[in-house]
């Protein structure tokens, strides 16, 4: 693994975004929509304004809260075989985006509403796609509109066995969905053991956490579930234009989150994570795929690491626009800056045009860049085999080390990438070859794995199961 | 097909020359090709058998494999290096059985030009496909490819060439061939990165292979 990690902030860096979030959660506070949530916090310390509704946290608070805290975090899979496990000095994982209501049609290329049909494709991808860990949301639009979530739980639960980070539109729906996580794991315990899913609540920058989110919050804390907080303050509008001044923001609110989480259920694992976007100034939507962007994700990956001593999890996979060769180099800078500086979990794979759509042919694109990022984050080894001494001295001058057993070993064990997707022959083998263009390569492989690839379905009296409590939420929400 | 030439077959594709090879651990220790060959001679059989159904089948896999992409030129070389250990120890039954021996071929990097790595794949890749090479070098001048011509009488003359600078010294190369009307005794095979087909075809070379792998089955098609 690599060891010095991308330092795009100095040591006092840190520790001035660490005391000026710690200033910005004592002296400005969240606003807590949550009776519940503001009487447990002002029992732990914090100075409550029930009225303004306003939670100020007292820096004693934070820091013995975070203290406490588990510091590995678990994606757990269908099987122990698929698990992500995110800790600081292992390789990072990945996982798709979530979140995207459109879809890119495999073969006709087409942009256009997302069906539950794609997330069974798309499902069936991120099982066969070995740089891909966890699966994220896509908001299909031919079921239901209250119950989509649940329906979308159901495939991702049934057509792939990754572990799936998934947001419940409400907190009745949630309860549907843990049922549903409960009818696969068996027992509650089963499931606060190897956490299936990963649910995801919302604070709404600056400083706002909605009465809902923390329903939510506290309900899979009962039940261990891993609660990613989406914290994305947009740079410029919903948080000072300022990086730094982004940086002190997001991380209060990520620690204020984390700090009610703990309160509300004690050991519940929140990921080390929020996303800031940056505004686009002629249209005020969010972008993902800036440079700022890219320095964001290495700056959350170090202070997550450096300071806190938590997994980060950051964007950077993200990328804006619906243009191959563009959201190519965004994913690429910004995941590059992501791993070197640490991250855990590079999140948006297969995810275009500012998180909006999911391309099937940008997943196995995303795969291979994955793949080489991974080799990137080894890094380089310095010891008495990788120095060579004795292969080098054997070959000696005008020799080849092609033949040497040394090469071959290295070599089988992934020492150069070799690349799927990517085609680096010269221009007269690959005109041979058929003169293929990288998305054309990138849509065979994917039909290929959706001919050939087979995932186990769940047993029958789970499946029967799942379908019930789909057909009672349908009963009941729609 | 007995177990000893499958065993000989699985080491040539596993590259396992010997017993002290370290390429797959779970079989650490286990005879190589050297000693099952040795076992293969002792027992005494079939010289054809040992080459055909033993040493070329497992080297045959290899190719394969190679073609479809799922293992790298350096499995394939050190796999023809185990190929060749085997080969080396059956060389004095070859001559006591009156088998065929090999095909020559003399290679070379034409006048003026330095580069080797390319022409040293192919040298190797031939080899490994049992071709006897006689590597000249590199900046080879025409009198030195006719002298080798003459004296080894290869059935292959190999010219590589990476620089367009030196390119026309191909040609001069087979046009002296001609001269000395040797053009029917060899056969020449051009190559090197900015070599092509056409240009092949121009200057009147009888093969052209744009990698090594390629190069070894034009090889054998000039052969045939
Ligand atoms: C490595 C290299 C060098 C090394 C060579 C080391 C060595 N021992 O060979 C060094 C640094 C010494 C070198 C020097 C020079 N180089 Co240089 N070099 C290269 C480079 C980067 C790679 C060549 C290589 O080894 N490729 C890998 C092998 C495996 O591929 P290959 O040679 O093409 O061989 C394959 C096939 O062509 C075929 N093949 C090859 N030979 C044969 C023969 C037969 C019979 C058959 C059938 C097939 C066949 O099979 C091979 C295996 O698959 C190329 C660029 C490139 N991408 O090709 C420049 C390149 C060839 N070099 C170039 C130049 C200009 C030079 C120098 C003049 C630089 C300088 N100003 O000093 C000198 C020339 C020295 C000289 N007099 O020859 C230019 C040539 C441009 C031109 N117009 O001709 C190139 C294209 C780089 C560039 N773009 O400028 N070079």
């Amino acid at each position: 693994m690599i060891k010095p990690y991308l330092r795009l902030l100095s040591g006092d860096d840190l520790k001035k975004i660490h005391e000026a979030s710690l200033s910005i959660l004592e002296n400005t506070g969240m606003l807590i929509d949550h009776q519940e949530a503001r009487n447990m916090l002002q029992e732990a310390g914090a100075n409550v304004d029930h009225e303004k509704k306003i939670v100020k946290f007292p820096p004693e608070l934070v820091e013995e809260t975070l203290k406490n805290m588990d510091r590995t975090i678990l994606h757990a899979g269908r099987d122990p075989e698929y698990d992500a496990v995110l800790k600081i000095g292992e390789d990072f994982c990945t996982r798709t985006a979530g979140g995207a209501t459109s879809y890119i049609d495999l073969k006709t290329g087409d942009y256009r509403r997302a069906k539950i049909s794609d997330l069974e494709e798309f499902a069936t991808l991120v099982d066969a796609l070995p740089n891909v860990n966890a699966v994220g949301t896509l908001h299909c639009g031919d079921i239901p509109e209250q119950t989509a979530d649940i329906h979308c739980l159901q495939t991702l639960l049934e057509k792939q066995r990754k572990n799936i980070v998934h947001n419940a539109f409400t907190v009745k729906n949630l309860e549907y969905m843990i049922e549903m996580m409960l009818a696969v794991r068996g027992t509650k315990e089963k499931l606060k053991e190897r956490p299936l899913v990963h649910t995801i609540i919302a604070v709404l920058s600056p400083l706002y956490m909605p009465e809902d989110d923390i329903d939510q919050l506290i309900l899979a804390g009962k039940y261990g579930i891993p609660t990613g907080v989406v914290i994305m303050p947009s740079v410029g509008s919903a948080s000072p234009i300022t990086l730094a001044g982004t940086l002190a923001q997001g991380n209060a609110e990520l620690l204020g989150s984390i700090t009610l989480a703990q309160v509300a259920n004690p050991g519940h694992p929140i990921p080390y994570f929020f996303e800031p976007t940056v505004t686009e100034m002629k249209s005020g939507d969010s972008l993902m795929g800036t440079p700022e962007s890219a320095m964001l994700c290495a700056a959350i990956a170090q202070l997550g690491i450096e300071f806190y001593g938590f997994p980060p999890n950051g964007i950077g996979l993200m990328s804006d626009g619906a243009i191959c060769e563009q959201t190519l180099f965004q994913k690429a800078c910004n995941g590059v800056m992501q791993c070197l500086g640490g991250g855990s979990l590079l999140i948006a794979a297969g995810a275009i045009d500012s998180v909006l759509a999911i391309s099937p042919i940008q997943l196995v694109i995303d795969d291979e860049i994955i793949g080489m990022l991974h080799r990137i984050s080894r890094g380089i080894e310095v010891n008495d085999d990788t120095l060579a001494l004795d292969i080098i001295d054997k070959v000696g001058p005008r020799g080849s080390f092609l033949a040497q057993a040394h090469t071959v070993l290295h070599l089988r064990e992934g020492d150069l990438f070799n690349p799927h997707i990517f085609d680096w022959n010269k221009r007269d083998k690959w005109i041979t070859r058929g003169a293929k263009g990288l998305e054309q390569r990138a849509r065979e492989k994917a039909m290929d794995i959706l001919k050939n690839h087979k995932v186990d379905p769940l047993p029958d009296n789970v499946l029967k199961e799942l379908r019930a409590i789909v057909k009672k939420a349908n009963d009941t929400l729609v | 097909m007995s177990d000893l030439l499958k065993a000989i077959a699985e080491n040539v594709i596993q590259g396992r020359s010997d017993k002290q090879s370290p390429l797959v651990k779970d079989m650490a220790g286990a005879p190589g090709v050297k000693e099952l060959t040795e076992r293969a001679i002792k027992e005494g059989m079939d010289v054809e058998d040992i080459i055909n159904k033993g040493l070329l089948a497992g080297m045959d896999v290899v190719g394969k494999r190679f073609k479809n992409d799922e293992i790298f030129i350096p499995e394939v070389l050190i796999s023809a290096e185990a190929l060749g250990v085997g080969m080396e120890l059956l060389k004095p039954l070859i001559v006591e059985s009156g088998l065929k021996p090999t095909s020559k071929v003399v290679i070379g990097t034409v006048k003026g030009d330095l580069h080797d790595i390319g022409k040293n794949l192919v040298s190797m890749m031939l080899q490994g496909a049992q071709f006897e090479v006689i590597d000249l070098g590199v900046d080879i001048s025409t009198d030195s490819f006719i002298d080798s011509i003459k004296k080894e009488k290869p059935k292959i003359l190999g010219l590589s060439c990476l620089l367009t600078s030196s390119m026309h010294e191909m040609k001069t190369v087979i046009d002296a061939v001609k001269k000395e009307n040797l053009q029917n005794q060899v056969k020449i095979m051009v190559g090197g990165a900015p070599v092509t087909q056409d240009y092949a075809s121009r200057i009147g070379a009888d093969g052209f292979a744009e990698d090594a792998v390629i190069a070894v089955d034009r090889v054998k098609e000039l052969i045939k």
